[in-house]
C-alpha cells in the first residue's frame, strides 16, 4: 500500500527526471536531515559527514533515472549514503589521518534540566559499546529508521541489524546499572 | 568489552543471557517502539528483583533516549541543496566540454585521416585503372599504333613475330573451287585479308621502329622479347577474326552444283 508521504516522493522524483530543479530542491530538504544523521552517526565528523550528503544526492540525481519506483525511495537512498560513508572511512583508514570527532564537539542544545544527566549517561554509555551497534542503535532509536532501512544504510541483513540493536541495549543498560543510574531514577 | 562484541559474526538475538526471556519481551517492545512505562510491565517485574532491575534499567535508557531525541535535530548547512544542484551543473558543463575537443585537434585529425583515406582509396584504384587500361590498348591495335606506351621496353630489332606472318585462311575442303565467280570472290577476299595483315604487320613494325634501340647484351633483352610475343599474341585476335569472316562469307554465298 502506498502512503501519501511515498506518493509525494515519487512525484518529486518523477519531476526532478523532467529536470524541474523545484523539484530536485525539494527533494533535497525533505531528506538531508535524514542522510545528514546517519552520515554525522557514521563518520563522527560534521563537515565529513556535510560533504558527504553533497555527494549522496548528487549521486541520487545522477543514477535516479535508475530508482526502481516499485520500492520505498528511502532504502535507496540511504544506502546510497552508507556506501559513500564506507568509501570515506576506507579511504581515511588508508590515510590515517587524524580527525576531529563529533563526540567531542562540545554540546550546544538547550540545557534540559530534567532529563540532561540520563542523556549524558546515555551518551557516555554509547561511546563504550561497538561502533556497529552504536550506529544501528542510533539509527533506529534517535533517526527512528526501520530495521529494513538500517539494513540497507549499513550494508547488513535485517537479521544483523536486530541483533546489533539488541546487544547495544543490553550492554547500554548494564553500564547504566553499573554506574548506578538505575537507582538514581528509581 | 562483552563476549557478543568479540563475535561480529553471531547474529541470533536469542542468544543474550539467562534474562533473555523477559530482556527478549522488553526489546521487542521497544522494537515496536512502545512505551515501558505500561503497568503491565510492573505487574510481570513484581515478583522478580531481577525483572524489576532490568524493567529500570530499560526504563532509564528510554527516558535517556527520549530526551536525547528532544534535542534539536542536527542539521546540514541550510544551503546545501543549492550546492547539490550547483554541482550537478558544474559536472554536466565539464561533461559538455570534454565531449566537445579543442576545434585544431579535431580538423587536424579529420584531415590527417581524410589524407589516408583518399591514399588508400587511390591505392587500390590505381592498379585496376592501370590493368584495364593495359587490356584495351593490347587488345586495341589503333591504340597500340597511335598512342605508343612510354613505359613499354625498347626494342632493338624485330625480326620475326607470331602476328606478322599472313598466311591465307584455308578454304573448306569440299566448296567447289572451279567456280569462276566463286573463285574471283575468294581472290578478292584473299586479297583484303592479305591487305589487313600486311597493314597490321606494318603497323607493329612502324611501332617497333620508332622505339629508340637499346644494346643487343641487354640484360633485359630476353624479357623485352618476350613482351613483344605477348603482344603479337595480343594482335592473334584481330588476324582470326578477320580469317573468321572470311570463312563465314565462303559459306553463306549461294553456291550452285555443278551440272553433271
Amino acid at each position: 500500500m502506498q502512503t501519501s508521504d511515498q506518493h509525494d516522493v515519487r512525484i518529486l522524483v518523477a519531476r526532478s527526471l523532467q529536470g524541474d530543479e523545484t523539484a530536485m530542491l525539494a527533494l533535497v530538504e525533505r531528506f538531508q536531515c535524514l542522510v545528514f544523521g546517519l552520515c554525522l552517526r557514521m563518520l563522527h565528523h560534521r563537515q565529513d559527514a556535510e560533504d558527504v550528503t553533497q555527494e549522496t544526492f548528487v549521486r541520487v540525481f545522477r543514477s535516479l533515472a535508475r530508482w526502481d519506483a516499485e520500492r520505498d525511495f528511502k532504502p535507496w537512498l540511504l544506502a546510497i549514503a552508507g556506501n559513500r560513508c564506507r568509501s570515506l572511512l576506507a579511504a581515511k583508514k588508508n590515510r590515517a589521518q587524524p580527525t576531529d570527532l563529533v563526540d567531542d564537539i562540545p554540546d550546544q542544545s538547550p540545557d534540559l534540566q530534567a532529563g540532561k544527566n540520563l542523556a549524558e549517561e546515555v551518551e557516555l554509555a554509547l561511546r563504550n559499546v561497538r561502533q556497529e551497534y552504536r550506529q544501528a542503535f542510533v539509527l533506529f532509536h534517535e533517526q527512528e529508521l526501520s530495521y529494513g532501512e538500517i539494513g540497507a544504510a549499513l550494508d547488513v541483513p535485517v537479521g544483523t541489524v536486530k541483533t546489533w540493536i539488541h546487544r547495544a541495549r543490553k550492554e547500554l543498560v548494564d553500564q547504566l546499572r553499573q554506574r548506578g543510574v538505575v537507582e538514581e531514577v528509581r | 568489552m562483552t563476549r557478543e562484541a568479540n563475535n561480529p559474526n553471531a547474529n541470533n538475538p536469542d542468544d543474550l543471557g539467562p534474562e533473555s526471556e523477559f530482556a527478549r519481551r522488553l526489546d521487542e517492545a521497544l522494537d515496536e517502539r512502545r512505551s515501558l512505562d505500561d503497568p503491565q510491565w510492573l505487574e510481570a517485574a513484581r515478583d522478580d528483583a531481577g525483572h524489576r532491575e532490568l524493567l529500570e534499567g530499560y526504563r532509564a535508557l528510554g527516558e535517556g533516549l527520549r530526551q536525547r531525541r528532544a534535542r534539536p535535530q542536527e542539521r546540514p548547512s541550510a544551503n546545501l541543496a543549492v550546492r547539490v544542484l550547483s554541482q550537478l551543473h558544474d559536472e554536466s558543463s565539464l561533461e559538455k566540454k570534454s565531449l566537445a575537443p579543442p576545434p585544431s585537434t579535431m580538423s587536424f585529425a579529420r584531415a590527417v585521416t581524410w589524407a589516408a583515406f583518399a591514399a588508400a582509396a587511390c591505392l587500390v584504384i590505381a592498379p585496376l585503372v592501370y590493368f584495364q587500361i593495359g587490356t584495351i590498348q593490347v587488345v586495341n591495335p589503333v591504340a597500340v599504333k597511335q598512342t605508343p606506351a612510354p613505359e613499354a621496353p625498347q626494342i632493338a630489332h624485330v625480326e620475326k613475330t607470331p602476328v606478322a606472318s599472313p598466311v591465307p585462311p584455308s578454304v573448306a575442303p569440299d566448296a567447289p573451287r572451279n567456280d569462276p565467280a566463286l573463285r574471283a570472290l575468294m581472290a578478292e577476299a584473299g586479297g583484303r585479308y592479305l591487305a589487313l595483315a600486311q597493314e597490321t604487320r606494318e603497323s607493329f613494325a612502324e611501332v617497333a621502329v620508332l622505339l629508340p634501340s637499346v644494346p643487343a647484351r641487354d640484360p633485359q633483352a630476353e624479357a623485352k622479347k618476350q613482351w613483344i610475343d605477348q603482344v603479337g599474341d595480343g594482335l592473334k585476335p584481330v588476324t582470326r577474326s578477320v580469317g573468321g569472316a572470311f570463312d563465314f562469307l565462303l559459306q553463306a554465298i549461294p553456291i550452285e552444283e555443278p551440272r553433271s
